[in-house]
């Protein structure tokens, strides 16, 4: 690239406009990267959650074709599919569904055996997982490098129906990936995609 | 590393390497999706927070690397609005509508022929052009060899060549 090219500065010209980072920009950047660490332990881990279960779960579908059981609007590709479908009711009345795809088809397939003839509702702890959450230290901050507590009690601890559905996603992902470690499927051989419909949408805080 | 010594530091690559990644973003996206997808990257990197190399020059590839990842998870799967991001959405001009990428004006019909590429090759044309990356350093960031890379650019800007001559010669 050390001849002059005249396609070179018409690359160049056609980079499409950014944002002009500004002191009040760079502030805003620099507050995201102190709050993502404390904001990463609050809202889980995307690509472990699924599948939700306790005494208010009302079905389970696993297995080819599970999507259909309840519909496939509103989801994108990945989750048309999906290894798993998941519908539960919140604390507070709504239902849920939750769908996960794994990225590792050989290992959705896995899941799929896992999930067919077990009951969640019986072999996860949501409970358990709730008092884990309450107890866990959380902590944020701005960015005039201020910390504040962000755990149970305060007002940044997640209302009471997200905190039950990112406890039926944690406990639930404990165990499916506890079967897949025992079935010889480790590590990134887990990855998986899941999202959640709710009657009531999250926005990640109360 | 003892705990506090790791989180200053993923705090302080995020913060250096954040200007560069949401322009990144905002480059291929919608301006408020870029926000959206800058917040995912740092939710990421600290979940995988002990594979962030120590160099920072390695970090920096690995955060591009990182952002590569989120953008192609993304264009298949749901669009997470993130609070994280609530802040910085409401700041970037042109929040909602298209991509600034297709925004017309200067370069709209060398854009245009970027997109014409092969998706491969256009990434690779994106990322030295338009981010600044030196040839080495998009390999990198699309996990390629270098000689790779080189074989690719040099294809593309043939490709490139040819389709801006028949664009002009159009007129």
């Amino acid at each position: 690239m050390n001849e002059f090219d005249p396609t070179d500065d018409l690359l160049a010209r056609s980079a499409p406009r950014t944002t002009t980072v500004t002191p009040e920009l760079r502030e805003e950047l620099t507050r995201m990267a102190v709050a993502s660490e404390s904001e990463q332990r609050r809202t889980g881990t995307r690509r472990r959650v699924a599948i939700g279960a306790g005494a208010l779960a009302v079905a389970l579908f696993a297995g080819a074709g599970a999507a259909a059981a309840t519909g496939v609007a509103g989801w994108g590709p990945w989750a048309q599919d999906a290894d798993a479908v998941y519908v539960y009711a919140l604390p507070g009345g709504d239902a849920c569904e939750l769908r996960i795809t794994f990225d590792d088809a050989a290992t959705g397939q896995v899941a799929r055996e896992i999930l067919s003839d077990v009951d969640l509702g019986s072999v996860i702890d949501v409970d358990g997982v709730i008092a884990v959450l309450r107890a866990m230290p959380s902590s944020g901050g701005d960015e005039f490098g201020n910390t504040f507590d962000t755990g149970f009690g305060t007002e940044f601890y997640p209302s009471v129906d997200e905190e039950y559905a990112q406890a039926v996603g944690i406990a639930a992902s404990q165990y499916l990936g506890e079967r897949l470690t025992e079935r010889g499927v480790a590590g990134g051989g887990q990855d998986m995609t899941w999202a959640s419909n709710c009657a009531t949408e999250f926005d990640g805080g109360r | 590393m003892a705990a506090d010594a790791r989180s200053q530091r993923i705090t302080e690559e995020l913060a250096a390497n954040a200007p560069d990644l949401l322009a990144y973003f905002e480059r291929r996206v919608a301006r408020d999706d870029a926000a959206d997808l800058l917040a995912e990257v740092m939710l990421t990197v600290w979940r995988r927070a002990d594979q962030l190399p120590g160099d920072p020059v390695r970090a920096r590839m690995w955060l591009f690397v990182t952002a590569r990842n989120v953008l192609a998870n993304a264009e298949r799967s749901e669009r997470r609005r993130w609070r994280l991001a609530n802040r910085l959405r409401m700041m970037l001009p042109g929040s909602s509508g298209a991509p600034a990428a297709s925004d017309p004006g200067e370069g709209a019909e060398v854009r245009d022929a970027i997109a014409h590429l092969a998706p491969e090759l256009a990434e690779l044309v994106r990322l030295v052009h338009w981010d600044g990356l030196t040839l080495a350093e998009a390999a990198e960031v699309m996990e390629i060899p270098a000689s790779t890379a080189r074989g690719r650019y040099q294809r593309a800007k043939q490709e490139l060549r040819e389709a801006l001559a028949a664009d002009y010669a159009s007129r």
